[in-house]
């Protein structure tokens, strides 16, 4: 459930970040004020402490203010702003902090942003002499670029309701322990995860004489595809210098597609391992012929990769559809081996016959003929692989 | 009074039975006193005033194979199929329908006009070619009043003629479609319990496989090509089908192959013909223990095994059967006869039911004690998004709403919702097939539904799916809230391309052509 989540709120995250730390402009301008004394002085402060959030109780940010108010004339009616910065790489080096909820998020970004109306303030100066919230955000909802200790800073403006300026501004700094993965951490896992499942494509489709550039057309194709999601097309594209290195290391062999699989298996979302064996199977269909070691290959990688065994020969029967691709294990394809006992096979092959069977009649000529392909292989690899099936069942 | 009738329209052969008086079934001779009717169609060259059917057809076809049509069940409901004659596109609905009309003429001539009608279909067929028969029904005149699964006809006219007690599986091997139904039978109470069936599997595969061996001996003997063209092909299908009919009954057969590069002797033994089909017959083998696990039951379990269609009187169906159930199968009934002569009861019971005072009183006292419970013969669901439990994505599947089997008449409801905020139009699909990948399920009817603007996503949208006896199916999609119902009659007859109006056109269109 996690991981969409994730990949989702990254590809946003991607742009939001470049966008702040790019530009600068969400970082409010210090002023120097006047120098009213210290108690007077407009300020804002961040308790940690339980709070009340969809009928439970929960860790939480409360944000609050006082001191003195300098508005431009006499009942000014105001906005109070809360935005957040991770500061613990420096000032200048300050990432948002993101909100998973859109009524703490800015217009255009999940940064958090927090706007409440403060009211009327009656005098051109007037000054709050307690500490008043300006709202309450649940911890859990808010997100920050990595895990453990970090530094954030809260910035609280006061806004002119009329005009939507600034009047006033003040921050305060505080240390957090963040527990969970940080926005930055998992993209960067992403990337190292997604630079293995090319690489691993590449490794796929290597041929003898070099690399298919059937498969490598589809790699391209995958890679266009992800370009256009995360719109990151101002700089160059990393992802092609990814390809381009993988098939630099295929080429010299320097490439352990084994070591490859059980790191994305450690490391990426269970989402991504699909889209990893989805991305190889076709590699290898952009082949029409698949021969023994490429199948064998298949099963390793799948095995490795953690894909359940049913749902990897879906995928391998829809990918590599019989009708065509020659495939010259077809064992593969029925999801049996020369280890199962005949009559486990017996069973399976009849699971498969009942699937296929059913496709039979599809009103699609494509899958009528893949089916009825099935079939055939489905009865052959019966009379090649179980003995007796017939009269065994009788017995039974 | 009227007469009530049964028909099998078979991929190689099809027959027409009527209820007598006292509501027994009954055969009725063609027109040229066969009990059965070739289902082959010759356009005549000659003569284009009439259509030949039947025999005649078969007869001609070897002269001009361009202008016949056979196997046309193979193609019923392909939209994309058509036989183009003299300008004409044929579609496999109206070719049916000119077996059908040949069937209904030749039946008139002694018995008087049909009234009604029950056809029969394989167990297997989909809506889609269910429809297409009824459609070439009511192309050839007829009022067809249901259709009939035909290994339920078998068993209805298995267990009201032969004393049955028990689990019975119906073995269904024809010309073109293989069917393998279980029931229970308890005098003549007729349990439905299950049915699979494989479409492209039959006595014409058989005669392909033959006629393989005869291309594959020529090719050895004299290298060069034994049919070379559509006359050639057409004259050795016959002479496959000939042979491996000889092959029935004897241990060996020969037959002479003349080519244009010369003539030879062709001999074939029946353990050769055994291997040859061996592919084919463990399809069947297959069917079978799919069906016994469909319906948990071990062959052990079942107490009598009926033989139905022309080929199962290859022996070694009747052995492989006898060794798997440990008893030899059963030929109680006319192995050609008995779906037609089912279908006739049928049509009785269906008669009876919707319209009891149109029925003679002989016929209904005959039929009085037959009880038949027969069941849904596919799932039916649609297309929705859940969150798959392993990867937690949303991803697009067929959810299953009516099971397949479940006993007629039959409803299932199930709840789903909306997706997004606002969202105020939901894509209803109706599937049927047994998959959960929406590319490989049937869809056999789409539709808008629209719904209250401005809500939040998640409301509760339930959807009722429900199978009466006459096979009809209805589909009712609910919006909880606000009580907006879409309703879906998907019911054979009704939906795709042949409408109301359009059969009732062609009928009158396909009236004017003559058949012989
Ligand atoms: N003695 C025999 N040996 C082998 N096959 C036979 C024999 N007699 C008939 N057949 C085959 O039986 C088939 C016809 O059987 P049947 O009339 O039951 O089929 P159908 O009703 O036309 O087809 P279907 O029910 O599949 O639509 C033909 O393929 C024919 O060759
Ligand atoms: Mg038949």
């Amino acid at each position: 459930m996690l991981e969409v989540g994730v990949v989702v709120v990254l590809a946003v995250i991607w742009l939001v970040y470049l966008r702040l730390t790019g530009s600068g402009m969400l970082i409010p301008r210090r002023r120097s004020t006047s120098g009213p004394l210290d108690r007077e002085r407009f300020m804002c402060k961040i308790d940690r402490s339980q709070i009340d959030f969809n009928g439970s109780r929960v860790p939480g940010f409360v944000i609050k203010m006082r001191g003195q108010l300098r508005v431009p004339h006499n009942n000014c009616d105001t906005d109070v702003q809360a935005v957040a910065f991770d500061i613990t790489e420096g000032q200048n080096n300050a990432h948002p902090v993101l909100s998973i909820l859109p009524q703490w998020q800015m217009e255009d970004s999940p940064a958090f942003c927090l706007v409440a109306h403060n009211g009327k303030v009656p005098r051109k100066v007037s000054i709050l002499a307690n500490w008043v919230t300006i709202g309450s955000i649940p911890c859990s909802v808010l997100k920050f670029p990595r895990t453990g200790q970090r530094q954030l800073k809260f910035v609280i403006s006061l806004l002119n309701r009329s005009n939507g300026k600034e009047l006033l501004c003040t921050a305060t700094t505080f240390p957090y322990d963040n527990r969970e993965a940080g926005y930055i951490d998992l993209r960067e896992s992403f990337q190292k995860v997604e630079g293995m499942i090319i690489h691993l494509a590449v490794a796929a489709a290597m041929e003898e004489e070099g690399a298919s550039e059937k498969g490598l057309a589809v790699i391209r194709e995958w890679i266009e595809a992800k370009d256009k999601t995360s719109e990151n097309q101002d700089n160059q594209n990393p992802r092609l210098a990814v390809l381009e290195k993988a098939i630099q290391k295929a080429m010299q062999d320097d490439f352990d597609a084994e070591a490859a699989c059980r790191s994305i298996a450690e490391n990426a979302s269970i989402v991504d391992r699909y889209n990893a064996i989805r991305l190889v199977l076709r590699v290898v269909a952009a082949e029409g012929n698949i021969d023994r070691e490429q199948t064998d290959q298949l099963t390793l990688v799948a095995e490795l990769l953690r894909i359940d065994k049913d749902k990897f020969r879906a995928l391998a029967q829809k990918s590599l559809p019989i009708n065509t691709h020659r495939i010259e294990d077809i064992r593969f394809l029925l999801g049996i081996n020369e280890t199962m006992p005949s009559e486990e096979i017996r069973r399976r092959l009849n699971d498969e016959y009942q699937k296929w069977n059913g496709r039979v009649t599809h009103p699609d000529i494509e899958i009528r003929t893949q089916a009825d392909r099935m079939l055939g292989l489905i009865a052959e690899a019966r009379n090649r692989f179980v003995e007796q099936g017939w009269k065994v069942t009788a017995a039974s | 009074m009227s007469v009530i009738a049964g028909i099998d329209l078979g991929t190689t052969f099809s027959a027409l039975a009527i209820l007598n008086s006292i509501g027994k079934p009954q055969i009725v001779p063609n027109a040229e006193g066969e009990r059965i009717t070739p289902s082959a169609v010759f356009f005549d060259e000659e003569d284009t005033n009439v259509i030949r059917v039947g025999i005649e057809a078969i007869n001609s076809r070897q002269l001009n194979p361009e202008r016949s049509v056979r196997w046309i069940k193979r193609h019923m409901g392909d939209r994309k199929y058509k036989k183009s004659i003299d300008g004409k596109d044929w579609t496999p609905e109206e070719i049916s329908s000119l077996i059908l009309k040949k069937l209904k003429q030749d039946c008139s001539r002694d018995e008087g006009d049909i009234n009604d009608v029950v056809i029969s279909v394989p167990a297997h067929f989909d809506e889609v070619r269910r429809k297409a028969t009824m459609d070439a029904g009511r192309l050839a005149g007829l009022n067809v009043i249901g259709i009939v699964n035909e290994p339920v006809a078998a068993a209805l006219y298995y267990a009201t003629t032969c004393e049955v007690t028990g689990r019975v599986l119906v073995y269904d091997l024809g010309g073109g479609t293989f069917d393998v139904t279980i029931l229970d039978v308890q005098n003549k109470d007729i349990n439905i319990v299950c049915s699979q069936g494989d479409h492209a599997l039959g006595g014409i595969d058989f005669d392909q496989r033959i006629l393989e061996l005869f291309q594959q001996a020529y090719r050895e003997k004299f290298n060069a090509e034994l049919l070379v063209d559509d006359e050639a092909r057409a004259k050795y299908e016959d002479e496959a089908e000939d042979l491996k009919k000889t092959l029935s009954r004897r241990p060996s057969a020969k037959k002479m192959l003349y080519g244009e590069a010369g003539s030879m002797r062709f001999e074939i033994t029946r353990e050769q013909f055994e291997e040859a089909i061996a592919p084919l017959i463990t399809r069947a083998d297959m069917l079978v223990e799919v069906t016994l696990q469909e319906a948990k039951c071990n062959p052990s379990d079942i107490n009598k095994v009926l033989l139905v269609g022309g080929s199962t009187r290859i022996p070694t169906i009747r052995t492989r059967l006898e060794e798997k159930f440990g008893k030899a199968p059963e030929v109680a009934v006319n192995v050609d006869e008995c779906v037609a002569l089912g279908a006739a009861i049928h049509a009785g019971l269906t008669k009876m039911r919707e319209d009891p005072s149109e029925i003679d009183s002989g016929i209904a006292g005959g039929l009085r004690d037959v009880k038949l419970k027969d069941v849904c013969n596919h799932s039916y669901g649609t297309i929705c998004a859940p969150r798959d439990q392993e990867t937690g994505q949303y991803v697009v599947q067929n959810s299953i709403i009516l099971k397949k089997n479940t006993p007629l008449p039959c409803e299932s409801t199930q709840r789903f919702f909306t997706m997004v905020d606002g969202q105020t139009e939901l894509q209803v699909t109706i599937t049927q097939g047994e998959d959960t990948d929406p590319d490989y399920v049937n869809k056999i009817a789409t539709e808008i539904f629209e719904l209250p603007p401005d809500r939040p996503a998640n409301r509760p949208i339930k959807v009722t799916y429900s199978y009466d006896l006459n096979q009809r199916m209805h589909c009712t999609f609910q919006d909880e809230e606000s009580g907006r119902v879409l309703e879906v009659n998907f019911c054979i007859g009704e939906n795709g391309e042949m409408s109301e109006d359009n059969v009732a056109h062609k009928a009158a269109e396909m009236e004017s052509f003559k058949v012989e």
